[in-house]
């Protein structure tokens, strides 16, 4: 038992929120509402959730593109139904349809969005942890990375600047076993990757990404040290991904029984296994939060479907701060 | 009041004095605190802050990197680039970074970074350090792009991409940094996105930036003695380009010349005849000409260099087959 | 309630899918997340999987078929249910670009119906584009009636089309027959004035009058014909008016009265025998002179010519090259003129008008030959030349002429 009961309920909800979020943002893309890519993240919510738990609104935050959970979580919650719009391409979107799965942002809650070229925001980090210390704040930054991501130059670029400089700069590495069908193994040396940042004299540790009571005290610990101007930390969260690496991707790359195997470590049925065991809540307890959940994704679903599309004029908007492009 | 300072004076001098009004403004680059920079741009600058002037490792994408997520935090970075050649390691964090954070941000937040790039050949320094860059940068939407001819040139566009919030590439060229000029002591801008007409003339337009504004008055005096009146036009900012006093100019004078440093296909000069064909075909009177390097990398010896760069006959000969056509 | 299931789309660039195998047929229960059938794009196999419980009530399509996303593939519902196959909702993310029509009509500034042609103020100063003078001269407008909303106000071809439209007329190119003739004030140019008054001066002034003579060409044209190709290859374009410059030069040397004129109480001859060339430009006349043209050869004649005339055109000329000439030379030949009258320049006393070459039939001695003839006019002041001494000055131009060979060696310069 590491967190009280009030916490882990309130973090079981978080999961079974994204959880609902991902399996309703599948079937809309499978039917062809939601277009372009989507990069579902069942199986990880433990990460994703336990992660956003720990940081404040005003910690720069950037996801990644498997990263829905943690852009629901950080955002208010009266901007949630925005971030399905974005999703659904429409007006409303939190982005005004311009950015999508992978590119929302929300600077009211400092969550930075994603740069779909991975490595991207590994750098961009850098800035606003420097930021921070040159503004002589203690916000903390905390970067979404994939096993894939650590291939980029990119990234050792930014761990060799950070540690160099002891940016206040949290490297999460969601290690979910597979880039899109390379095993982490196959593409890199080290049996765990975070010992990649020992060459970089970098602390660093491995732990179960699906057990969120193992996530959030490793995060506590890295948030800590970084806001002590201690420099940098890196986690590597051990994980699963329950979609192929897109949704359509059958991912037949995986070997039979290895889905099974993760499914057993479904984070949310592990935390309400634990409330159930350690803490005396009962089944019925947990129905209210799966209800609310279920009220919440319809509000949003309704919304982003009954939300009007962008004017098309708009794209030519914010290109540049001072002069206009034209239109057609 | 006459003062003559060197363009790197000028550049240094706006600096300091941009820094010393707004305490968001620092650098960052590779050897630009301690050392003031490679060619001594940033000279003095640590000395005075210490906590605004950054040695980097050898890492372009980082510098990029963190310059685009401090700039979202309202600080406003001016990094440098040894050589505009190093453009390749950070040119992700360029054109898919900063050039789109502004859009990406929906106009909430944006790159208000500068990137000075030390650009162009003539020194001998062979393929990698001695290449223009601009024909690669301004084709990404939501970049800025500017070229100083002048010291005069060089410290008031550098205040005002300094200002700016969108992301400039400032490109020094290196041909430039020991040439003199007058230079105001107080601190001025000189406005983005315009273009300035160094001489009036009816005959032909000249469009030429940089070194090659040299070429082009060197070039408007032989032909003036032929009784012919050259109109000489400096984009000082390559892109966005000011496309109406461009065409306004060849609209005048029927004849398009554009003289640039580096490759002819897909360089500067064939946007500018794209988009005068486009818009003024009609008052033409002849077809445009440029005047451009060879389609080559660049090489080291001086033989070899100075005949892969711009030639100075072309100019004259461009100028003749515009007149007779 | 029965649902219909579509052909998924798995992957953002799926644009249809086929049918490898249905697991299940129809009348079968299934329950959610039992796999319905297989279906493959491209290289890739993915499971249909039900989304809920039910009854498979209808396969819409056979193993093996390809469908385009979106499209009905089967029908899940309960025992008994009628089949109706609900299309779903139509996806809100269809390419919603609705372009707006087409401007009607092609050039919509343009106006249709018979208008009142206007008489517009001839702008003499009207700046035109090179194309928009091309289509002017095309469709036989004079464009000074046109006004010019291109760049820096001048006119562009879109401009000459409207006012065409607008019922400015062509000019007409020949008569008056068919065409509007519009009254033009135009204020006079600094050369036209000059003209004038020159003109108006020297007839007040002198006592001027004409003499003619038709000139024996053979021997100059046969030596032109014969020596043209040499001057070619020089670079230099040699022409008529250059070897009469030369002649006449020579005549001048003995024939002094004709380089003399009256200032005050006093007859001044001028030593300097500076010939000066009519050249016709676009506001009326320039009259460049040749500097000594005796002591010049043919070659350095006919080189100063073309380069005084190229730059008479484009209003190059010095005052230097415009002083300073004693006598003038003027050609109307290539327009078919013989005899003509031309005035004196204020200042001199000759000027010759030089007409047409043209072969003519003569007797001479019992028999007819074919000569090519040049006429001359010759007009004089009759207060320094008189008929005789002008009529003795034509006939030494005849006989240099006769023996002008000899000036068209090539000098080697």
């Amino acid at each position: 038992m590491v967190l009280s009961k009030e916490r882990l309920l309130k973090v079981y909800e978080d999961m079974v929120l994204i959880r609902r979020f991902e399996e309703e943002v599948e079937k809309y893309s499978k039917n062809g509402t939601i277009p372009g890519f989507i990069h579902l993240g069942i199986g990880q919510e433990a990460t994703q959730a336990g992660i956003i738990d720990v940081l404040l609104k005003t910690d720069y935050k950037f996801p990644d593109h498997r990263s829905h959970g943690a852009i629901i979580l950080s955002s208010d919650p009266k901007d949630r139904k925005r971030i399905m719009a974005e999703l659904f391409a429409k007006k409303t979107g939190i982005n005004g349809g311009r950015g999508g799965s992978m590119h929302v942002n929300d600077l009211d809650v400092r969550n930075m969005g994603f740069n779909a070229i991975e490595g991207s925001v590994v750098v961009t980090g850098l800035g606003t942890a420097f930021a921070s210390i040159y503004n002589h704040t203690e916000d903390v930054t905390v970067v979404f990375m994939g096993d894939g991501t650590l291939g980029e130059g990119a990234c050792h670029e930014s761990i060799n600047m950070a540690a160099t400089w002891k940016l206040p700069l949290i490297y999460c590495v969601v290690n979910n076993q597979y880039a899109i069908s390379t095993l982490f193994t196959e593409s890199h040396p080290q049996k765990q990757l975070a010992t990649w940042a020992d060459g970089y004299c970098v602390p660093n540790e491995v732990v179960d990404g699906n057990d969120i009571e193992m996530v959030i005290p490793a995060v506590e610990r890295a948030v800590a040290r970084a806001r002590a101007g201690q420099g940098p930390t890196l986690i590597e969260f051990m994980t699963y991904r329950w979609q192929g690496h897109f949704s359509g991707d059958p991912a037949a790359y995986r070997p039979e029984g290895e889905l099974e195997h993760w499914k057993e470590k479904d984070p949310i049925k592990i935390t309400g296994d634990k409330l159930l065991s350690e803490h005396g809540v009962k089944e019925t307890d947990l129905q209210p939060i799966h209800a609310r959940v279920e009220a919440e994704i319809a509000e949003y679903i309704k919304f982003a479907l009954e939300s009007p599309n962008p004017d098309p004029e708009d794209a030519v908007k914010h290109v540049y701060t001072d002069i206009e492009v034209e239109a057609r | 009041m006459s003062r003559i300072l060197t363009f790197s004076k000028a550049l240094n001098e706006a600096l300091h004095q941009e820094m010393e009004q707004d305490e968001k403004v620092f650098i960052i680059g590779e050897d630009v605190a301690k050392m003031g920079g490679d060619f001594g741009i940033t000279s003095g600058i640590w000395k005075r802050w210490p906590k605004r002037a950054y040695d980097t490792a050898l890492s372009e994408s980082a510098i990029v990197g963190l310059s685009c997520g401090a700039a979202i935090c309202g600080l406003r970075p001016v990094a440098e680039l040894m050589f505009a050649d190093f453009i390749g390691v950070c040119y992700d964090q360029i054109v898919n970074n900063a050039a789109k954070l502004c859009y990406m941000y929906n106009g909430r937040a944006s790159a208000q970074l500068v990137v000075r790039a030390v650009t162009g050949g003539g020194i001998r320094c062979a393929y990698q350090h001695s290449q223009c860059i601009e024909p690669w940068l301004m084709n990404i939407p939501g970049l800025v792009v500017v070229a100083p001819a002048t010291p005069y040139e060089a410290k008031g566009l550098l205040v005002s991409a300094i200002r700016s919030n969108n992301p400039v590439i400032f490109l020094e060229h290196k041909g430039l940094y020991n040439t003199k000029g007058e230079v105001p002591e107080e601190l001025y801008t000189l406005p983005l996105y315009k273009a300035n007409v160094e001489r009036e003339g009816t005959d032909i337009t000249l469009v030429a930036g940089m070194t090659m504004l040299n070429f082009a008055k060197k070039a408007a005096e032989a032909i003036a003695k032929d009784g012919l009146s050259c109109e000489i036009i400096n984009p000082r900012t390559l892109f966005p380009m000011d496309k109406e006093t461009i065409i306004n100019s060849v609209a005048k004078t029927g004849r398009l010349v554009v003289i640039q440093e580096g490759p002819k296909f897909m360089g500067y000069g064939a946007e500018v005849g794209s988009m005068v064909y486009e818009d003024v075909f009609e008052y033409l009177k002849a077809p445009i000409r440029r005047v451009t390097s060879l389609d080559t990398p660049v090489p080291f010896a001086p033989v070899l260099e100075d005949y892969v760069l711009p030639q100075y006959s072309e100019v004259l000969k461009a100028c003749q087959e515009v007149m007779a056509f | 309630m029965a649902h219909t299931l579509v052909m998924p789309r798995f992957g953002a660039t799926m644009e249809e899918g086929t049918i490898n195998s249905w697991s299940v047929k129809e009348g079968d229960a299934v329950s959610k997340g039992d796999v319905l059938g297989e279906i493959a794009i491209e290289k890739l196999t993915n499971e249909l999987l039900a989304e809920e419980d039910g009854v498979v009530l209808k396969l819409l399509a056979e193993e093996g078929a390809t469908l385009a996303c979106g499209e009905p593939i089967l029908i899940l519902g309960v025992v008994g249910e009628s089949l109706v196959v609900a299309t779903p909702p139509a996806p809100s993310v269809k390419s919603n670009a609705v372009s707006q029509p087409a401007e009607v009509g092609m050039l919509s500034g343009r106006q249709g119906g018979v208008m009142q042609p206007k008489v517009a103020e001839y702008r003499e100063s009207a700046q035109i584009t090179p194309k928009g003078l091309q289509l002017a001269e095309e469709l036989g407008v004079d464009y000074h009636f046109i006004n010019g909303t291109g760049r820096l106000g001048m006119i562009t071809r879109d401009d000459i089309r409207a006012a065409v439209d607008a019922g400015i007329s062509p000019k007409a190119k020949s008569g008056l027959v068919g065409s509007q003739i519009i009254n033009e004030i135009k204020k006079m140019s600094l050369m036209q004035l000059s003209i004038a008054s020159a003109m108006d001066a020297s007839l007040k002034s002198t006592a001027q009058t004409t003499i003619s003579m038709d000139m024996d060409a053979s021997i100059m044209v046969n030596a032109y014909r014969s020596h043209k190709k040499d001057f070619e290859h020089k670079n230099i374009k040699l022409t008529y008016t250059a070897i009469l410059v030369k002649i006449v030069a020579a005549a001048l040397i003995e024939h002094k009265l004709l380089r003399t004129v009256i200032e005050g109480a006093n007859l001044v001859t001028r030593g300097d025998i500076n010939i000066g060339i009519a050249i016709d430009v676009a506001d009326g006349l320039l009259v460049p002179n040749i500097k000594n043209a005796h002591q010049k050869n043919l070659s350095q004649i006919a080189a100063e010519l073309e380069s005084l005339g190229n730059r008479a055109k484009t209003n190059a000329l010095t005052p230097d090259e415009m002083n300073g000439g004693i006598f003038t030379i003027t050609n109307l030949g290539m327009f078919g003129i013989k005899y003509f009258s031309p005035i004196l320049k204020p200042g001199e006393s000759g000027i010759l008008g030089v007409g047409t070459i043209q072969d003519v039939v003569q007797a001479q001695e019992g028999g007819i030959f074919v000569k090519p003839v040049l006429n001359l006019s010759l007009t004089h002041d009759h207060r320094v030349v008189n008929g005789a001494t002008g009529a003795r000055f034509l006939q030494a131009i005849q006989q240099i002429m006769n023996g002008c060979e000899s000036i068209f060696a090539i000098q080697e310069q």
